[in-house]
């Protein structure tokens, strides 16, 4: 008897664990803004609501580590079970709307063969960037050449919008979304969304 | 199989539970006081939450400080894990603090022992969970910019790692960890004493301490022990400069874990304890009475404040000493001066002071400021400190001409009973106006001079009636 | 009986035009120069030029920040989404929309976040200061524009840093202005910036003796003190680095600047 009430809890606990968490009602879309993608579309914070979402930021001229970061994006999304993957939504924001137009988000997104069904390269309007840097807990700085100066951070959204993970540290914090999506039991799985 | 499998699950599933399922919220103590010893014989998850708190409190008699602490005291709160365990860690910076505070402890492997995943400002939780791979004696300390100003302020402690078979059992175990501080005013200098970062980067301390305050370890809070007791005492220099030479006067250490490290040196009398690192030391009460735990880096103990004590209680044993104690000596301006000079202020309060009681405190104070040159018997060291004793000066000069002397100091060429003098006596501002009239008092009655008495009013207008520098004492 | 009613409503409104107006006048006019931080975020940014800017001659006040909430619910402590503040947003006032007895009306706004104080802001048509404009305008003393060397006033301001949050804040604007106009930079509360989240120092302040790890941060930049004995700077730097923009705490308030040209 009391095995199984153990096993019971062990099998209840992760749902417990996420429900705490969408009760607290912490979405981020409760922030709106405008976003334009790399077709020149324009939409809503929220347009992958419904689904988790990867959500990082960047700028298209850092030549150091932003084609890594992309590449670290692709191989976390590939090592995820394709069940989960149809699931997941990568939302790439840049701190550099007066140089990451459509056109070069649009080259960079081709030129790393990202699957724009699942993956968007988007740009806020100008005024808009910090708040979104603060919302995802970035740190960045114009510098006086026209780079940036910024933490390079991944952010888990759950299908409300709301952060279920967020590291520093691109390869570290990749490892761990892989490892949470393997585990956390996402009402999605189970049809409710 | 099926049955079998289940079983094996079950199995399994109770060890989880009895192991490392129930986490178990640490017991924390301040110091002199340490967590009893860990009876487990498995690690667990341990909890530990500590709060960081800004405070104003008493550094030594009549001094204020602002401290930045660890639960509230200094040291800060003490840990105890067993190696092997995984520690669940909460910093908590009370939402009063203006600062910002994180906390690397030494027993952590990982990137800035934790001080990365625990920066956190006023009013907020960090929240970081390490395994306690090493076993040892740890400082733990705040690493948050300016380091060294956190430091200096009081932000350190100790977390012991013991080793799965746990410590040998001793009678008693007590915490202290030694510190320097800089104060803008000097040592003693009466109020509130802001931090002076000009003096932590020259390593000029106006203290040394044990556990934060003069007194920490003194009179009533005197360390405990009886007769054939063992002692241990696990001790940690918070720095931020100084290192310590931990000595306990009359004693012999019978063992001492270097560095709180894993082996241990035996019979030993003094021991370096490196800022920011600890030592065990074990020793076995023998005979009673007063003991007097040093820096001995010896001014540090009798002018900047780093002397504790521990009472021994029990019968005598006259083979193996005589009998009389070894504090009397050091004692004679500590203990039983501080006994006269409360008695004689809390008189002073309520206005039943006399005479004889400002002779008594006079005396007292006397003896260990002014006797260092005076000499006990006031009769100074001629040709180069002038005497006191019979002396023209302190029988000619007036009242107020003797209270400047002690507040402003006196140098150049003087004649004293027909002898000639140059040198330099420094300013004695840090005395408050009762102790300059309870010296004076003294003085005026002894050794044949013609008697009177000085009272704290009269020191108080010499005082108030004198410009002095900015940032000395008034 | 009417009459009167009516009049205390003229008075009201009055009043409320005066305090517009003094709200425009509460600004100080800035003139442009060059910042030397002491904190360089690069080895080519130990000179930064600082436009000529406005700023608000005291920090923001319980009292107007109340209007403020009065006016915009959404910015009430029982209507704000948490995104945007903690749950200590506000907490100190009596209820949502009264500051209580306790509170004196003309001490400096606390426990606000910074996307609270960055709408209260755009609400009067102005912003933020930047760390570059808030510590150029900090750098002066009352008598002079720069007096980051002058020791005496270096510990005075240190002196603040150094003592724990008073249970009551004086009211604000009582000592003398800075070479600026400006009041009380120093000596009341913690203030945010516009770009509070641009220091790139680790949260283990010794890393940065060194070059900032490459794994957490894009670009170059060597933070390189360039005063390492000025600890107030520092206290300031380790204070925002501290902050998320949703935090509030009892000792961070914030005041508003404008650019030259909307004065």
């Amino acid at each position: 008897m009391k095995i199984i009430f153990l096993i019971l809890i062990i099998l209840i606990t992760p749902f417990s664990l996420s429900w705490a968490q969408t009760v607290q009602g912490n979405s981020l879309y409760d922030y709106q803004t405008i976003l334009t993608d790399q077709d020149g579309k324009q939409m809503d914070f929220n347009v992958f609501q419904g689904h988790p979402v990867v959500v990082s930021m960047f700028y298209a001229s850092c030549d150091y580590s932003c084609p890594l970061f992309i590449d670290v994006l692709k191989k976390m999304d590939s090592k995820l079970d394709s069940k989960i993957r149809d699931k997941i939504r990568i939302l790439l924001i840049s701190f550099d709307p007066a140089h990451d137009t459509s056109v070069v988000l649009y080259k960079l997104a081709k030129q790393h063969h990202l699957d724009l069904s699942r993956w968007k390269l988007v740009f806020p309007s100008k005024n808009h960037v910090r708040d979104l840097a603060a919302l995802l807990n970035y740190t960045y700085r114009p510098l006086p050449d026209g780079g940036f100066n910024h933490t390079s951070a991944i952010t888990l959204l759950d299908e409300r919008g709301v952060i279920l993970h967020s590291e520093e540290g691109l390869q570290n914090a990749a490892n761990s979304i892989v490892e949470i999506l393997k585990k956390q039991n996402f009402p999605f799985m189970k049809g409710t969304l | 199989m099926n049955q079998f499998l289940m079983i094996m699950l079950g199995l399994s599933l109770t060890m989880m539970n009895c192991h490392s399922g129930d986490p178990i919220e640490a017991i924390l103590t301040d110091a002199p006081n340490v967590p009893p010893p860990i009876k487990r014989n498995y690690p667990a998850k341990i909890i530990a939450h500590l709060e960081v708190k800004e405070v104003t409190r008493p550094i030594a008699d009549g001094v204020d400080y602002t401290f930045w602490t660890f639960g509230g005291h200094v040291p800060g709160k003490f840990i105890r894990v067993r190696q092997g365990d995984t520690v669940e860690f909460h910093l908590q910076n009370h939402p009063d603090n203006k600062m910002p505070h994180n906390i690397d402890l030494h027993a952590v492997t990982g990137p800035g022992g934790g001080a990365t995943s625990s920066f956190t400002a006023p009013g907020h939780e960090s929240q970081f969970t390490f395994k306690a791979l090493n076993k040892g004696l740890y400082i733990y300390h705040c690493a948050t910019a300016p380091v060294g100003m956190h430091v200096a302020n009081g932000m350190y402690g100790l977390i012991l790692v013991e080793p799965p078979e746990g410590l040998p059992p001793v009678d008693k175990e007590y915490y202290i960890v030694q510190g320097d501080f800089y104060t803008v005013g000097k040592y003693r200098e009466k109020g509130l004493q802001p931090f002076d970062m000009q003096k932590a980067i020259e390593e000029n301390a106006t203290y040394v301490l044990f556990n934060g305050s003069e007194g920490a370890l003194v009179g009533d809070k005197a360390i405990k022990a009886k007769v054939g007791e063992t002692v241990r005492l696990f001790i940690g220099n918070g720095g931020p400069n100084l290192i310590s030479s931990f000595h306990v006067i009359g004693e012999v250490f019978d063992k001492v874990f270097t560095e709180g490290g894993t082996r241990y040196q035996e019979n030993v009398q003094t021991t370096l304890v490196p800022a920011g690192g600890s030592a065990i030391v074990e020793y076995k009460a023998e005979i009673p009475g007063t003991y007097i735990l040093v820096d001995h880096s010896i001014f540090r103990a009798f002018n900047k404040g780093a002397l504790g004590m521990m009472k021994v209680e029990g019968d005598e044993n006259k083979a193996m000493y005589s009998g009389k104690e070894v504090d009397s000596v050091y004692l004679a301006d500590k203990a039983e001066q501080t006994q006269a000079i409360a008695q004689a202020a809390a008189a002073s309060k309520k206005g039943t002071l006399t005479k004889e009681m400002q002779i008594e405190a006079g005396k007292n104070l006397f003896m260990g400021t002014c006797s260092t040159c005076h000499q006990n018997n006031g009769i100074g060291i001629p040709g180069v400190f002038p005497p006191l004793a019979n002396s023209d000066i302190v029988n000619g000069w007036d009242k107020q001409k003797l209270i400047a002397a002690i507040l402003n100091g006196l140098s150049g060429p003087i004649k004293v009973n027909g002898r000639d003098y140059n040198s330099t006596m420094p300013p004695m501002s840090q005395l408050n106006d009762d102790e300059v009239a309870h010296i004076l008092t003294f003085v005026l009655n002894s050794w044949e001079n013609k008697g009177g008495v000085v009272d704290t009013e009269e020191v108080k207008v010499v005082r108030e009636a004198t410009l002095r520098p900015p940032g000395a004492a008034k | 009986m009417r009459l009167l009613l009516l009049a205390a409503i003229c008075i009201g409104q009055f009043g409320l035009i005066l305090a517009a107006q003094s709200a425009e006048k509460g600004m100080a006019y800035v003139v442009g120069g060059i910042l030397k931080p002491f904190y360089p975020p690069s080895p080519k940014e130990r000179e930064i030029p600082v436009h000529t800017f406005w700023m608000n001659k005291f920090p923001v006040t319980e009292a107007q920040f109340l209007q403020f909430v009065k006016k915009n619910p959404q910015w009430r402590r029982d209507h704000i989404k948490r995104i945007f503040a903690d749950k200590q947003y506000l907490s100190h006032w009596v209820t949502p929309i009264s500051l209580g007895n306790k509170i004196n009306g003309e001490q400096p706004v606390t426990q606000v976040s910074w996307f609270a104080a960055k709408a209260y802001c755009e609400s009067e048509g102005k912003r933020l200061p930047t760390e570059n404009e808030w510590e150029y305008v900090a750098g002066a003393s009352d008598k002079k524009p720069d007096a980051r060397k002058d020791l005496e006033w270096r510990n005075r301001i240190l002196d603040w840093y150094t003592k724990p949050t008073p249970s009551v804040f004086p009211k604000v604007g009582q000592s003398p202005p800075n070479y600026w106009g400006v009041y009380y930079l120093h000596g009341l509360v913690w203030e945010w910036v516009l770009d509070f989240n641009s220091s790139l120092v680790s949260s283990d302040n010794r890393e940065n003796a060194t070059s900032p790890d490459k794994n957490r941060f894009c670009g170059a930049g060597a933070l390189v003190a360039t005063e390492k004995d000025d600890y107030a700077s520092f206290m300031r730097i380790a204070f925002r680095t501290s902050l998320k923009a949703h935090y509030t705490t009892s000792s961070l308030g914030f005041r508003c600047a404008q650019d030259e040209k909307k004065s």
